[in-house]
């Protein structure tokens, strides 16, 4: 169990619960911090993140290793081990406050109302046991369906996320199934009960790229006829254009940026949203080099006491060395001293430098 | 600038027995169905495919871990097969591999100085200062501190490891590398770092990289030549710019507007149904069962590599497809 | 003063029992190296080439390891006579299958690691793929295994000592002496403890310094310099 500790302002936690918020938010976190471990030995792995889904919306979190992105979302769930202390001012979904509900109540919105798909579909299926005895479970615990009714609905939702041959996957047990058929089951688990809000963990990371192609028509589908409410969370910004409206950039465990697409590709306002833009091939076409940020992610050792982008940043000045502001864009807003990116920036496009002292 | 050959592939062929059981009998696995390109020095080839199509297999061919079925493989004009245990020794120095995984490719149980001296200890004679001088050299190439030759490889970060892989790999001076997939386990900012490390380290030594990988967009940027493969055959093999301006072949196509993008495509094409199993493939053209262009002349004759608008395809429709 | 007593023969119990450490120790040790020597090499070559040789190669492990050690201990001491010498050659045999097994299993598994195809696209021969790029790889599981086999092979020295089949009196081999002290349970009970004490100890002792030898030598835990 993970200890959860409210910073509510002046009122008590009966208070908080009894302020119905407005509907028009489906999932608002705002403030959310994530600690690992204590004393000397804390790590901050998410710092101050604020995030709004409004219901039937699609929000990508971009951000590569060490961004804090998943753990936000496992923080949501429920998800993060013993050692994690989970801090937030507002962690609300659907009008209800997640921080103060008691356990039992939270595991009947847990996997039900929000539900999460991961990376790798088949390392999360159990492979002792077979397809239909996995999917029958969730069935059972949050619909309480027994007996025919489940195989009814099994195959319902195996053909709603069109698995080829349904009646026949039923039996099957996860290690037979491929990488495109094994992410097709955990999406129709997820969908079981009709959630209100999707996570989608890195979904097609770990496939082929013609099934990851399938795998997110299917996902886009079945969040526009459900009107679902879905968080994309992934490092592929070619995902982030064709699937969702607004995006998250998330760096070090912080949130630099939010914006809409196509806006964040044409101006982008953050310098690393304006970096991972250039490290992709794709838009240096003729280039001879991508350019690059030198240098990596500051570990728990190393963090910066200012600006965390700041060693790596090519627009650095005197006064990053203190937090900056969190600033407002024509399309979102910016975690920097400049609300946009400066004229005439001075890129090197280095490529072997030297490495910082890890 | 030369236009030494010094990879030539002619008609690669594996195949793996692979048993059913008992009493099934034995089948085969067809991972490569006759290979064939040529590597100029200094140049980059990009071999591209999804899972089973046999690149890793070829790999292994190309690198000399495996014998080929059938087929020569020529590696600076010398034919491979048939050679000893200590021919092949010497001809490793030529070929060298950086791996996908950077967790799994570097030895746990000894420092990175010791890992890159190995190539040095095993086909060199040169003293101990001697290799450690060319070790400190290396590692100041690929943007590493020499100071950290007494480290193990779990003290670094992923896209140092691959640092230290391309380092070790390069340590020989071999005419060719074959990279199988070497940025797809990084981030996109790092991978960025080492692809350019990639390419600087072949305009200095003029190596000649076989660049493995199921990303496309990757591809685009370090290879000269493009090599399309489908269930160990190539379907399509040409220069990159006419691949990514002109794909021909409904495979590549298909790749092409699969790949996740932020520009948009030029061409757009959805294969149905999944990969075949190897161990049954399909009659005729691989393809055939999931082609929005397929004929039943497709399920009966196997298409061979043809020249089309400067490239190779194989395509038994391209007329009446292109006009 | 005999701190422990005497014997039958009025010998003091404290100096022979600390005597017996050194036959204990030395059977030990000589065993357990043999056994991790033959063993090693064996699992290693047996995972190389599994096709053929190491097949025959579990085979005969598996031969091996069914056998009952006492009675092959009891076997050899009636072809060759029963000694110190003996005792460690019965004990090694006994000792050697876990080892390959062992090898064998975890070799199997580094066979398939990237960093071994590496070296072997390096040049690497046999030799130093086999002891120098995948043996350090298996070294964990079988330090904590030597030193299980240690108290293992300081066990069964003792019950073939115990049987009269190793170490002959009067040299003092504490299984010899809990063979001695048999006869004597219903007077002084002593006499069989104080070896049986010493047996336990020492094997203790040797598994938890197993255990912390196994940390040391782990690179995994070892901090950034």
């Amino acid at each position: 169990m993970t200890t959860i500790e409210t910073t509510t302002i002046g009122m008590n936690s009966l208070e908080m619960n009894n302020l119905k918020k407005s509907p028009s938010l489906l999932l608002d976190i705002e403030h959310l911090s994530v600690v690992f471990g204590e004393g000397a030995r804390a790590f901050r792995a998410v710092d101050d993140m604020s995030l709004k889904v409004k219901p039937g919306e699609v929000v990508a979190v971009v951000g590569e290793s060490g961004s804090g992105k998943s753990v936000t979302m496992m923080a949501l769930m429920g998800l993060l081990p013993p050692s994690a202390t989970v801090m937030a001012e507002r962690l609300n979904f659907d009008g209800k406050e997640l921080l103060t509900m008691p356990a039992k109540a939270k595991r009947k919105i847990i996997g039900k109302d929000i539900s999460m798909i991961f990376q790798n579909a088949m390392s999360c299926l159990n492979p002792s046991f077979t397809v239909e005895m996995q999917m029958g479970e969730v069935l059972t615990t949050h619909l309480g369906l027994r007996g025919a009714a489940v195989r009814q609905r099994l195959l319902e939702l195996l053909e709603l996320v069109e698995m080829p041959d349904a009646k026949n996957r039923l039996r099957v047990y996860p290690h037979q199934l491929s990488g495109g058929m094994s992410q097709r089951v955990m999406i129709a688990m997820a969908l079981a009960c009709e959630p209100k809000l999707l996570i989608a963990d890195e979904p097609t990371t770990a496939l082929d790229v013609t099934v990851q192609a399938q795998i997110m028509d299917l996902l886009s589908r079945l969040q526009r006829e459900k009107q679902m409410a879905m968080v994309l969370i992934t490092h592929d910004l070619g995902l982030v254009a064709q699937n969702s409206r607004d995006v998250a950039v998330m760096y070090a465990g912080q949130v630099v940026e939010n914006s809409t697409v196509p806006e964040i590709f044409e101006t982008p306002a953050h310098p690393y949203t304006e970096a991972l833009l250039q490290a992709i091939p794709e838009l240096a076409i003729g280039q001879d080099r991508l350019n690059s940020l030198p240098g990596v992610v500051p570990s728990q050792y190393d963090r910066p006491t200012g600006c965390l982008l700041s060693p790596r940043c090519p627009y650095k000045e005197p006064a990053c060395e203190v937090p900056p502001p969190i600033l407002d864009t024509p399309n979102g807003k910016v975690h920097c001293i400049h609300s946009s990116l400066p004229d005439h920036p001075t890129r090197t496009t280095q490529t072997a430098t030297l490495e910082s002292e890890t | 600038m030369s236009n030494k050959i010094v990879l030539k592939a002619d008609n690669l062929h594996k195949h793996y027995q692979v048993s059913q059981g008992i009493g099934k009998g034995k089948a085969f696995v067809k991972a490569l169905n006759g290979i064939s390109f040529e590597l100029e020095a200094g140049k980059t080839l990009a071999v591209v495919g999804e899972s089973g199509c046999g690149k890793s297999t070829l790999a292994r061919q190309l690198t000399l871990i495996e014998q080929p079925t059938s087929g020569e493989l020529f590696i600076n004009d010398e034919a491979t097969t048939n050679y000893s245990r200590r021919d092949l020794k010497e001809l490793r120095t030529e070929i060298q591999m950086v791996f996908q995984n950077p967790y799994g490719s570097l030895n746990p149980r000894h420092t990175i100085g010791y890992q890159l001296t190995e190539p040095l200890d095993i086909h060199t004679t040169l003293s101990k200062e001697e290799k450690r001088t060319k070790v400190h050299e290396m590692m100041k190439h690929v943007g590493l501190r020499p100071e950290h030759t007494g480290r193990y490889p779990h003290m670094f970060s992923g896209g140092q490891r691959q640092r230290i892989a391309l380092a070790r790999a390069m340590m020989l001076n071999p005419k060719i590398v074959v990279a199988d997939e070497p940025t797809s386990a990084l981030d996109i900012s790092i991978q960025a770092q080492v692809l350019n490390l990639f390419m600087d380290l072949q305009d200095e030594y003029h190596t000649a990289y076989v660049f493995i990988s199921h990303n496309l967009s990757v591809v685009r940027h370090v290879a000269d030549d493009v090599m399309v493969m489908y269930l160990g055959k190539a379907v399509e093999h040409g220069p990159k710019e006419a691949i990514y301006n002109d794909p021909k072949h409904p495979y590549t196509i298909a790749l092409l507007s699969a790949a996740p993008t932020v520009t948009g495509h030029k061409k757009e094409l959805t294969l149905q149904g999944e990969l075949p199993s190897p161990l049954n493939p399909p009659s005729g053209c691989a393809l055939h069962q999931r082609c929005p262009y397929a004929k039943p002349i497709c399920s009966e004759i196997e298409p061979e590599l043809r020249e089309w608008d400067g490239r190779l395809v194989s395509c038994l429709r391209l007329e009446e497809i292109y006009g | 003063m005999f701190f422990l007593g005497t014997d039958d023969a009025g010998r003091d119990t404290l100096s022979r029992v600390m005597h017996g450490a050194r036959y204990s120790l030395f059977i030990g040790i000589s065993a357990t190296t043999m056994a991790l020597i033959v063993g090693v090499s064996l699992g290693l070559s047996a995972a190389f080439w599994p096709k053929i040789w190491g097949k025959a190669v579990m085979l005969v492990n598996d031969i091996l390891m069914s056998y009952p050690s006492l009675l092959l201990a009891i076997i050899i001491a009636a072809i060759l006579g029963p000694s110190m010498t003996n005792t460690i050659i019965t004990i090694a045999l006994v000792c050697t299958p876990p080892f390959i097994r062992l090898t064998r299993a975890t070799a199997m598994v580094e066979l398939q690691r990237e960093y071994f195809i590496a070296s072997q696209v390096m040049g690497a021969g046999v030799l130093r793929l086999l002891f120098i790029t995948i043996l350090p790889n298996c070294m964990v599981p079988l330090i904590v295994q030597a030193t299980m086999i240690f108290s293992t092979a300081i066990l069964e020295a003792g019950a073939i000592g115990f049987l009269g089949f190793g170490v002959q009196p009067p040299d003092a081999e504490w299984g010899a002496m809990l063979g001695t002290a048999r006869q004597y349970i219903q007077s002084n009970v002593w006499l069989a403890i104080w070896p049986g004490v010493a047996i336990f100890l020492a094997a203790l002792s040797i598994n938890l310094t197993g255990d912390g030898l196994r940390d040391a030598l782990d690179p995994k835990l070892k901090q950034v310099s």
